[in-house]
C-alpha cells in the first residue's frame, strides 16, 4: 500500500503540473495572437457588416480576394476558407457569420475533392484549426465532441499545446499583440516561391482518373450548408476554383463531376460556375506565373481570378447570360484547346 | 509497433496493469503473450520465423543435455566394465552426436538470418561477377525480413553454445525459451542477453515496487527525450549533410559528421532508456549496453562500451572460440617458432580479430561499406595490440603520465574523432560517398563566411537550440553518472517539486520539439541491423 501511495503521489503531481501547463499554454492559444485566432478577431470585428461570404478549402484560401470583390462589387466580403477546412467546418462557420451580418451572397467553393474526402483517412488536419476560429466555448466545446474521436485527442491535445507553447513565447518576446500579415478578410497571401509546374503536354494528358463515387456524408453536409444559406435568404453560388492546364489535362473524368455539380445546382435552384471552364482561362491564368502548385493560384493568380469572378457574379446580377463565358463540359475543353487529341 | 506513438503507451499500461494483478506465477505468461502480440502486430508473417528459431534451439538445446546426462549414466552404471579407450570412444562418439545436433540448429537458424539479410548482397555480388561475362542475374527476390532477426538469432545461439559448453541448463519449457527469444523490449534493438542472466529475471516472482516503478519511469521519459529530441532533429541534418557533402565545406560536413556521431548515440541509448526503464518498472533487470563510450580511451574500450552486449556475444561465441582453436593455437606456435616470440604470441589473437571484426561489420549491414567499417575498427584493434609495447616505451621516454587529465583528455578527443570517421563510413550511402565524405573533409579548406554557411543543414535556430540543449544535458548526464546514479543523486540532492518540475520540462520539450521531429524519422536506427 505503501509503495502505491508513493507512485500515487509521484505520478499524480507530474500529471497535476502538466495538466496546469497545458491549461496554461492552451489559454494562450484560444486568447493569443495566433493565425487562427486573428481570424476570429477580425470576423468579430466586422460583425454586422458582411454582406459577402466566400467558403471553401485552400483552394479558395489563396484564390479569392476580398479586397478586389470589395472594390468591384461594392460589397463588404470575407474569405472564410481554410486549409483542408471540412464541409462541417464550413457550415459551422458561415452559421456564425449569417447570423451576425447582413449576409446577401454566399459563394460556396467546390471540386472533386469536396465530394472525395473521407475525414477518417484524412484525418483531424483540417478540423484542428477550427478550434481556434470558434470564439464562443460553447460552440467550440460542441465542435470538439462532434467533430473529433476519442482516437484523435491525443492529436487536437498536441495541435493545441504546441500552439500554445508559440504563444506563449510570443508572450515573453513581447509579440503577442503583433499581427501578421498574411491573412487578409481570411484570403492567404502565399508568400512561398511558385513550384515547377510540369508541362501539359501529350505525356500527361489523361493519365489519371478519379473515382467515381461519391461520399454521402459530404453531400449531406452540401444540402445542409445550401438550405442553411437559403434560410438565411442569401444568395448561394457553386463555383469550381480554377487549377492548372496540366491538372485538368491529366485526368481523363472530370466531366463526371462537373455534371454532378451541374445537376445539384440545378435542383437546388443555384447556380454552378466552373472556371476552369472559361474560355480565356488559359490566356488569363497560365500555369507558369499563376499558379502555385499544380491546384493552387498564387498571389497574381489570385488576383486575376477575383476579378474574373466578380465579373461573373456581376453579369449575373444585371441580368447578363454568362453561359457563352464557358464551356460546357471538359471534353468541349479538350476539343477547343488541346492540340493532340 | 511503433514505441514512439500512442498505441504504444497504451499497450504498455495493459501490459502493467495485467502483470502486476495476476498471480507471480503467471506474470511470464502475460509478458509471453504480450511479446508475441508486439511481434504479431509487425506482422503475421513474421511469426512463424521466430517459433521456428525458438522451438528447434529448444529441441537442439534438449537433445544435447540428454545426450551429455544419458552419457554421463551410461558411463557410471559401466564404471568397472569399459576400458579407458572404450571410455574415450563413447564420450567422443557423445561428443560428435552433440555437435552435430548443434551444428544442425545453428545452420537452421543462422542459414535462415543469412538467407534473409544477405540474400540481396550476395545476388549483388554474383551478378557483378555475371557482368564480367557478359551475363546477368536479376534479383526479383522480395522477401520482408522478419522484426528482430539479427538480435534472436545471436541470443538463440548463444543459448545454444552455453547449453553445449554445459555452461547453462536446457530448459525444459518451450514457451520459457520462447520468452526468451521474444521478449519485446529487447527484440529490435537488443540488449542480446545471455540465458541465465536474464531466465534468471523473467522467471523469478516480481511485486510493485514503488522505486523501481519511479526510477524507471523517469528513464524512459529520459529515454523518449534523447530519441525524440535529439536523435530525431539531429537526423534531418545528418541527411542533409550524407546528401549534399559534396557541395558543402569540408568544416561543415565535419560538423555534421559529429551531428551524426550525436544522433546514433542518442537515438540507440535513447531506446534502451526506454526498454531498461519499463524492465525497471516490471522489476527486470536488462543488461546495460552503454557505459560513457564518447569517453572511452582506446577503440578498444570503446567497443567495450558501446553496444556492451554485442561485443560480449562476439567476444564469447566468436573471438574465444577462435582463438582458443586448437589450429589457431598450432599456428601461434609455428610461428612463434619461425618469426619470433612476439609475432607468435599475437597471432591466434589477431586471426580471431579479423573474423570477429568482418563478422561485426557483416552483422551490421550487407554492404562492403559495413565491411569495411568492421574491418577498420579490427585494424586499429589489432594495431594498438601490436604496439602496446613500443607505446609503453615511447610514453615512458616522453615521460607522460597515464592519469594526467591533459593526456586523458588528448586519448578521450583522439578515440572520439576517430570513432566518429570510422562511424559515417557506411552510412553515407555506399562505401565510395563515405570515401568521398572523408576526402570532403580533409580537402575541402573553404571558410564558411557566416553561421548560415557554417551551418547549411540547420533549419531554425529554435531547433538548433534545442538540439545542443539535448546534448548539453546528455554530456552533463554522462560527467554526473562517473559518480554514481544521477536519478539516485537528484533524489538526494533536489527538492521533490524541483525533480518534478525537470520531468515536466522534459515532456514539453518532447511535445514541442519531438513529436514534430518523429514524423517521418521515427523509425529507430539499430532497428534496421
Amino acid at each position: 500500500m505503501r509503495n502505491f501511495k508513493k507512485i500515487l503521489k509521484s505520478v499524480g503531481a507530474f500529471l497535476l503540473a502538466v495538466c496546469l501547463l497545458s491549461a496554461f499554454f492552451i489559454a494562450c492559444y484560444l486568447k493569443g495572437e495566433n493565425f487562427h485566432y486573428q481570424d476570429a478577431r477580425e470576423r468579430e470585428a466586422l460583425a454586422g457588416q458582411v454582406n459577402f461570404l466566400s467558403a471553401g478549402a485552400s483552394y479558395t484560401l489563396f484564390g479569392i480576394r476580398p479586397d478586389i470583390l470589395d472594390a468591384r462589387m461594392g460589397v463588404k466580403s470575407y474569405n472564410l476558407a481554410g486549409t483542408l477546412l471540412t464541409l462541417r467546418g464550413r457550415y459551422v462557420l458561415l452559421e456564425q457569420e449569417l447570423a451576425r451580418n447582413p449576409v446577401e451572397t454566399v459563394v460556396l467553393e467546390v471540386s472533386p475533392d469536396t465530394l472525395l474526402r473521407q475525414r477518417e483517412e484524412e484525418g483531424p488536419k483540417g478540423d484542428l484549426p477550427m478550434l481556434g476560429r470558434i470564439e464562443r466555448g460553447s460552440v467550440r466545446w460542441r465542435y470538439f465532441r462532434e467533430a473529433f474521436s476519442p482516437a484523435e485527442w491525443p492529436e487536437v491535445y498536441y495541435d493545441m499545446t504546441s500552439k500554445g507553447i508559440e504563444s506563449a513565447l510570443r508572450l515573453v518576446t513581447g509579440s503577442y499583440r503583433q499581427e501578421n500579415d498574411i491573412m487578409r478578410a481570411g484570403y492567404y497571401v502565399n508568400t512561398k516561391p511558385d513550384c515547377e509546374i510540369p508541362a501539359a503536354d501529350e505525356s500527361a494528358f489523361h493519365i489519371q482518373s478519379l473515382p467515381e463515387q461519391v461520399v454521402e456524408e459530404n453531400v449531406a453536409w452540401l444540402e445542409k450548408t445550401v438550405e442553411l444559406c437559403q434560410s438565411w435568404g442569401a444568395e448561394v453560388w457553386l463555383i469550381t476554383v480554377p487549377q492548372t492546364e496540366y491538372y485538368n489535362n491529366a485526368y481523363v473524368n472530370l466531366d463526371y463531376y462537373q455534371q454532378w455539380f451541374t445537376e445539384f445546382a440545378a435542383s437546388h435552384s443555384l447556380r454552378y460556375y466552373n472556371f476552369n471552364l472559361a474560355k480565356d482561362k488559359l490566356s488569363l491564368l497560365p500555369d507558369q506565373g499563376c499558379f502555385y502548385d499544380d491546384t493552387h493560384l498564387n498571389t497574381r493568380g489570385g488576383e486575376v481570378f477575383t476579378e474574373m469572378l466578380a465579373e461573373v457574379l456581376e453579369n449575373d446580377r444585371n441580368g447578363v447570360d454568362n453561359s457563352q463565358r464557358f464551356y460546357g463540359s471538359y471534353e468541349e475543353l479538350t476539343q477547343m484547346t488541346v492540340e493532340w487529341n | 509497433m511503433n514505441i514512439l506513438t500512442v498505441s504504444f503507451l497504451l499497450f504498455l499500461l495493459g501490459l502493467l496493469v495485467l502483470y502486476f494483478l495476476v498471480p507471480k506465477r503467471f506474470q511470464w505468461w502475460v509478458l509471453l503473450a504480450f511479446s508475441l502480440g508486439f511481434y504479431a502486430l509487425g506482422g503475421l508473417l513474421n511469426l512463424p520465423w521466430i517459433l521456428l528459431t525458438a522451438l528447434s534451439t529448444w529441441a537442439a538445446a534438449r537433445f544435447m543435455q540428454r545426450s551429455a546426462r544419458e552419457e554421463k549414466d551410461f558411463l557410471a552404471a559401466r564404471k568397472g566394465e569399459l576400458s579407458k579407450e572404450e571410455r574415450s570412444a563413447r564420450k567422443a562418439r557423445g561428443k560428435r552426436t552433440r555437435r552435430r545436433a548443434m551444428v544442425l540448429c545453428l545452420v537452421l537458424n543462422v542459414g535462415i538470418l543469412c538467407a534473409f539479410k544477405y540474400v540481396h548482397f550476395l545476388l549483388a555480388q554474383a551478378n557483378a561477377v555475371a557482368g564480367l561475362f557478359g551475363g546477368e542475374i536479376r534479383d526479383s527476390i522480395h522477401w520482408i525480413v522478419p522484426l528482430g532477426i539479427s538480435f534472436y538469432t545471436f541470443q538463440t545461439v548463444g543459448y545454444l553454445c552455453d547449453v553445449y559448453w554445459g555452461k547453462a541448463e536446457a530448459e525444459q519449457n518451450p514457451l520459457r525459451l520462447l520468452l526468451f527469444t521474444s521478449f519485446f523490449p529487447q527484440i529490435t534493438q537488443g540488449p542480446i542477453s545471455a540465458w541465465n542472466q536474464l531466465s534468471g529475471e523473467l522467471f523469478a516472482p516480481h511485486s510493485l515496487d514503488a522505486d523501481g516503478f519511479l526510477l524507471g519511469a523517469q528513464r524512459m521519459l529520459w529515454g523518449f527525450f534523447k530519441k525524440m529530441v535529439v536523435a530525431n532533429l539531429l537526423a534531418g541534418y545528418v541527411q542533409d549533410v550524407f546528401a549534399n557533402y559534396s557541395v558543402y565545406t569540408g568544416l561543415s560536413v565535419f560538423l555534421g559528421a559529429l551531428c551524426y556521431s550525436a544522433q546514433i548515440y542518442a537515438d540507440f541509448s535513447g531506446y534502451m532508456d526506454i526498454m531498461c526503464g519499463l524492465c525497471q518498472i516490471l522489476g527486470i533487470r536488462l543488461t546495460e549496453n552503454f557505459e560513457r563510450p564518447y569517453f572511452s580511451k582506446s577503440i578498444a574500450e570503446y567497443w567495450r562500451r558501446w553496444h556492451i552486449s554485442l561485443g560480449v556475444w562476439f567476444k564469447n561465441y566468436v573471438y574465444y572460440p577462435i582463438a582458443m582453436a586448437k589450429w589457431n593455437q598450432r599456428l601461434g606456435k609455428t610461428a612463434k617458432r619461425r618469426l619470433g616470440k612476439a609475432f607468435g604470441s599475437y597471432l591466434p589473437a589477431t586471426v580471431a580479430l579479423v573474423v570477429t571484426w568482418l563478422a561485426t561489420g557483416l552483422w551490421h549491414g550487407a554492404s562492403w561499406g559495413y565491411i569495411a567499417w568492421g574491418g577498420v575498427n579490427g585494424l586499429f584493434i589489432i594495431f594498438s595490440m601490436w604496439m602496446e609495447g613500443p607505446y609503453d616505451r615511447w610514453k615512458k621516454r616522453l615521460k607522460i603520465r597515464e592519469e594526467a587529465w591533459l593526456w586523458r583528455a588528448f586519448q578521450v578527443g583522439r578515440t572520439f574523432l576517430l570513432v566518429t570517421f570510422i562511424k559515417v563510413l557506411p552510412e553515407v550511402g555506399s562505401l565510395k560517398d563515405g570515401l568521398g565524405l572523408w576526402k570532403q573533409i580533409f580537402t575541402n579548406h573553404s571558410l564558411p563566411h557566416s553561421l548560415g554557411e557554417l551551418l547549411p543543414f540547420v533549419g531554425t535556430y529554435r531547433e538548433l537550440g534545442a538540439v545542443l540543449l539535448g546534448i548539453g544535458l546528455m554530456l552533463l548526464v554522462s560527467l554526473l553518472q562517473r559518480k554514481g546514479s544521477v536519478r539516485g543523486l537528484m533524489r538526494r540532492r533536489l527538492p521533490f517539486l524541483v525533480r518534478i518540475g525537470i520531468f515536466v520540462l522534459l515532456f514539453f520539450l518532447i511535445l514541442y520539439f519531438g513529436v514534430p521531429a518523429s514524423g517521418n524519422l521515427g523509425g529507430f536506427m539499430y532497428a534496421e541491423f
